[in-house]
């Protein structure tokens, strides 16, 4: 059954690769990864992308594309429902996303793509296969997908494990209690909260003209950072300027719950704060 | 080849996500630090990882317990003197270092019938009967000479042959001891085996990745 389908659509998705191949492929021979991806078309990205990739390097950043969208769409569906209900966030959500993007990348450097390829291809990949809210936080001015900001949070994301948990020993505990609770007289529940693990702040590598206003606004230091809300700003904008990681949109919303009902509506005017990185 | 590559762009492109039906993420690994396992076999890229439903239960075909013994027996840890027993990571790892550098198989010993209805994936079907010696089997020298021994005198010689990892329905199945058993008395050497117990059984009950044949290299 699948198999039909998808034959189909190779067929209709094959035609407009094959017309858009020839310029854009010679120059992406000619001139290494100078092209631009905010101005590209689909079809130019994926003539580049057959230039450039191996059937087998197509199939694994799909895989791992794949993999970021779902974690995407999972965030998205845990703002919507942080916003409905005045839950908070689940930083598990955020942690998975970051993980997601990070093996997209090492999966992107295995594949020999430069980080301009990797954002193209995710670009790509969300253009063709996402149907659904993409989270405020991480949306352009045209309402596109920022790759690229995902893709800089985890550019200076620390690899090394999550440092020891002193309560892990006692959750594994209490999990399997739950586990076997069917079959045990008594079971003692610790409903102990996940720690949430902090990644360091990677390094803001250029300072574009609205990342500096934001930082210019910003009062205090350390733990007493503040930020007044200004006609323009998103928590993506913001988490990027204090973070140099769009995601951490979520880290000012939950610190903010107080102030802010939804994730993706930033009400001008809000006094801000900043958890420190 | 552009075609080639526009219908693969296809085919990986084709599953759009929608967010209802991602509304849980994945939360069911293999181990703490990886939560699918990839590799490529030429120009085909596999991926294995564990059933996402956290309500699954085992394949039914898979959950009898009492097969008649003989010839359904349970089995001793080991399949021979020298021959490694692995388990589900290192049979992930066997596909790492050997299979994917094209120096050896991952060998599923199991007839035809129970290999097409669902392998491991990146495994070739090698029926533990191909190594039986005598009259009735025209096709062991061909096999041996395709695993890279070489006969020179009569004497087999393995000094270039394939690493083998091989694996039957389980730890009641004899199809894989019987292959290692017969390999061994061959002079197939015991560090060049492995023998994953568990087999189909335990792979099914990890809720682990199962190819159909026909998708295999797809």
């Amino acid at each position: 059954m699948p198999c039909l389908t998808t034959l189909a659509l190779a067929v209709t998705l094959a035609a407009p690769a094959m017309t858009g191949a020839a310029a854009p492929a010679a120059a992406g021979s000619g001139g290494g990864a100078e092209w631009r991806t905010a101005a590209m078309e689909p079809a130019e990205v994926r003539a580049l992308l057959e230039a450039e990739l191996d059937a087998r390097a197509v199939k694994r950043m799909s895989f791992y594309a794949q993999r970021v969208l779902e974690e995407l769409a999972a965030v998205a569906t845990d703002d919507a429902a942080s916003a409905g209900s005045g839950a908070a966030l689940d930083p598990r959500a955020t942690d998975r996303l970051r993980e997601a993007v990070r093996r997209f990348v090492d999966a992107g450097e295995r594949s020999g793509l430069a980080r301009e390829e990797q954002i193209a291809f995710l670009e790509q990949a969300h253009e063709e296969r996402y149907s659904g809210p993409v989270p405020a936080g991480l949306r352009l001015a045209d309402g596109r997908l920022d790759a690229k900001g995902l893709l800089r949070g985890v550019t200076g994301y620390d690899r090394a494990p999550a440092p020891a948990d002193p309560l892990a020993d006692r959750r594994y505990i209490s999990t399997i209690a739950a586990e076997g609770a069917a079959t045990l007289a008594t079971v003692d529940r610790d409903e102990t909260a996940p720690v949430a693990v902090v990644a360091p702040e990677p390094p803001v590598e250029e300072l574009d003209p609205k990342i500096a206003d934001v930082l210019a606004r910003v009062k205090g230091d350390g733990f007493e950072r503040v930020l007044r809300v200004e006609q323009g700003d998103t928590l993506g904008l913001i988490a990027r300027a204090i973070y140099g990681d769009s995601l951490r949109y979520r880290d000012i919303f939950s610190a903010n719950r107080a102030v802010l009902g939804d994730p993706n509506v930033l009400p001008v005017g809000v006094d801000l704060y900043l958890p420190p990185s | 080849m552009k075609l080639v590559l526009a219908s693969f762009l296809a085919v990986v492109f084709s599953f759009p996500v929608f967010v209802q039906r991602h509304a849980s993420a994945q939360e069911v690994f293999i181990t703490p630090d990886m939560p699918f396992f990839e590799f490529e076999i030429g120009d085909s890229f596999h991926v294995i990882e564990r059933d996402q439903n956290t309500e699954a239960t085992i394949d039914p075909a898979f959950a009898k317990t009492s097969r008649p013994c003989p010839p359904f027996c349970v089995h001793p840890i080991s399949a021979g003197e020298g021959v490694e027993t692995v388990g589900e990571l290192e049979v992930l790892e066997f596909l790492r270092d050997h299979v994917e550098t094209g120096t050896g198989h991952l060998v599923d010993s199991r007839l035809e019938s129970w290999y097409q209805a669902g392998t491991i994936p990146g495994a070739i079907n090698l029926p533990f009967n191909l190594f039986e010696q005598g009259e009735l089997n025209p096709f062991l020298e061909p096999i041996l000479g395709q695993l890279g021994a070489r006969k020179v005198d009569g004497q087999w010689n393995f000094d270039n042959a394939a690493e083998l990892c091989l694996f039957c329905n389980g730890p009641w199945c004899d199809q894989s001891p019987r292959a290692i058993r017969n390999l061994l008395s061959l002079g197939y050497p015991p560090e060049k085996l492995r023998y994953y117990r568990g087999g189909i059984q335990v792979w099914k009950l990890l809720g682990l990745t199962i190819s159909v044949p026909q998708n295999v290299g797809g």
